[in-house]
């Protein structure tokens, strides 16, 4: 998968977790989870659902580093390369 | 102390989901029990229960879809209902709205066994495989005991006190009963009283195991649930929930409110386990006793009570129910009030029962008929003396003053006794 494909599919992703207070409608890779309203409990279900739509495992050190959505891509964008390496 | 009425009401029934539906379901003595495939998988002996038929579109219509992740059947009745009750009472709730806080209304929304479906069917199973750590992050909230309150709170923006209560058969009553005395006590003017009970086979399958569940009327579902019939064979579960607004008459007022019937008063209690009674039988002198703390709470003699809506879940529990009612309200067969039970139809909800059946108590005073009390054709030779008393299909009744009585698992008890509102009572 492009950058701009897994991004797509993450933005999809993200916007079922957005809470009802996210300032932003428009989102791109700058867009930080605090500004989706992103339950911070919830963290856990994205991490989860990234995994089985990318078919990766994602080790639990990793989410409290997941800011924003650029951070979210360059995750999945970096294990998907580590799998095909 | 404020008079208490009730402004809003919400069902979630095996028979009918919405009031409006419920009333015509309780006036056509429409079944709500079928023949449940997964029972019959699992062999258990009684292969009927009432489950309630939901719509896809009311459910995305009414939660968000983050919400619509982190919820179990008990939550979803509880949230239905909940939210039908708030814009009975004429407020307004939107789908994804989560501004405002009212700090003047509470919840008291109980649960008979909570988050079973949520246990049984993902918790238990995921942990035992090595797979806890993709249980995701929503299970507690909805397997803790406090869940479908909380999820109710959550939903409307509650700022009262909001709980749960759990005692077993009687919470849905007891609900009630705590919420109107909550609002006598003046600290808040509105409380949201009612109770919810998943749709789970892992609950209805201990009661089977106790021989307490109908094993007889397999093949004839509508048939299965016999309160007051010789050939009674035992309960048929069933879920759901029922959510009524308590609100102080002074609030309702001052708003405008519709006004469905007053609370005039209730009691809860327990016969001790002794002298009888125990963990799971009534201690007759505590039900009595009960009824009659009802009575005496609600400022009413026995002989004004005109209709009853019974416990009355189909097993050899009947007569005795009857038998105490007799007795505590000082009343002779051949004056004795009508007499129901909404269970002929839809089942025993468990910790569902008493507030669904509150809302069709509610129903009967306000639109002046009693329903008929299914499937006891056959009366039970210990209530043939009262058979006048109990309808046999729904009839026009112009009753003024109902005895709601639930019993529970516990030796536990809890009455509640509604009064129509009519133009000669404000």
């Amino acid at each position: 998968m492009t950058r701009d494909e897994i991004r797509d599919e993450v933005l999809k992703l993200l916007s079922r977790f957005a809470g009802r207070g996210a300032k932003k409608t428009e989102l791109s890779e700058s867009t930080t989870l605090d500004e989706l309203d992103v339950n911070s409990a919830r963290m856990i279900d994205i991490v989860l659902d990234l995994e089985d739509q990318f078919g990766v495992t994602i080790d639990d050190s990793s989410t409290p580093k997941l800011k924003s959505v650029g951070d979210v891509v360059s995750l999945v964008d970096g294990l998907l390369n580590a799998q095909k390496a | 102390m404020p008079r208490v009425v009730i402004t809003g009401m919400g069902v979630v029934a095996p028979n009918a989901t919405g009031v409006a539906e419920f009333a015509t379901a309780l006036r056509e003595a429409k079944s709500g029990i079928t023949f449940q495939p997964r029972m019959n998988e699992l062999r258990l002996g009684c292969q009927v229960a009432g489950k309630p038929n939901v719509d896809t579109a009311l459910l995305d219509s009414t939660f968000p879809e983050s919400t619509a992740r982190a919820m179990n059947s008990s939550m979803m009745y509880a949230g239905l209902a909940a939210v039908e009750c708030w814009r009975d009472a004429g407020f307004t709730y939107e789908r994804d709205n989560r501004d405002g806080i009212d700090w003047n209304t509470g919840a008291i929304v109980g649960t008979g066994i909570p988050g079973m479906d949520t246990i049984a069917d993902r918790l238990v199973p995921m942990t035992n495989a090595g797979d806890a750590r993709r249980l995701g992050s929503a299970m507690p909230e909805q397997y803790m005991a406090s869940a479908p309150s909380a999820f109710v709170g959550g939903l409307l923006g509650l700022g009262g006190q909001v709980t749960t209560v759990s005692s077993a058969c009687a919470t849905g009553t007891e609900a009630v009963v705590q919420a109107f005395e909550k609002l006598r006590s003046g600290q808040l003017s509105r409380m949201l009283a009612g109770s919810s009970e998943g749709a789970s086979v892992y609950t209805w399958a201990g009661f089977d195991a106790m021989r307490v569940c109908c094993r007889a009327y397999n093949d004839e579902p509508h048939k299965a649930s016999r309160p007051m019939s010789a050939s009674a064979g035992g309960f048929v579960p069933a879920a759901g929930a029922g959510v009524l607004l308590l609100e102080t008459l002074e609030s309702a007022q001052q708003r405008g409110a519709r006004i469905h019937a007053e609370v005039l008063g209730g009691w809860v209690n327990s016969g001790g386990q002794r002298d009888g009674g125990t963990i799971t039988a009534s201690n007759p002198l505590g039900a009595q006793r009960c009824i009659r703390q009802t009575l005496e709470a609600a400022n009413v003699s026995g002989e004004d009570i005109d209709y009853i809506n019974g416990h009355l879940t189909a097993t050899m529990a009947d007569p005795k129910e009857i038998a105490n009612l007799m007795t505590a309200l000082n009343r002779k067969p051949d004056t004795f009030p009508w007499i129901n039970s909404t269970k002929s139809m839809i089942g025993h909800a468990l910790g569902a029962s008493g507030s669904i059946e509150c809302v069709a108590s509610v129903l009967q005073l306000r639109d002046g008929f009693v329903h008929a009390s299914a499937n006891c054709e056959d009366l039970h030779g210990q209530i043939q003396n009262i058979q006048s008393s109990i309808p046999a299909a729904s009839k026009a009744a112009e009753i003024s003053t109902a005895l709601k009585v639930s019993f529970g698992f516990g030796d536990v008890n809890a009455c509640v006794i509604f009064k129509r509102w009519g133009e000669n009572h404000d």
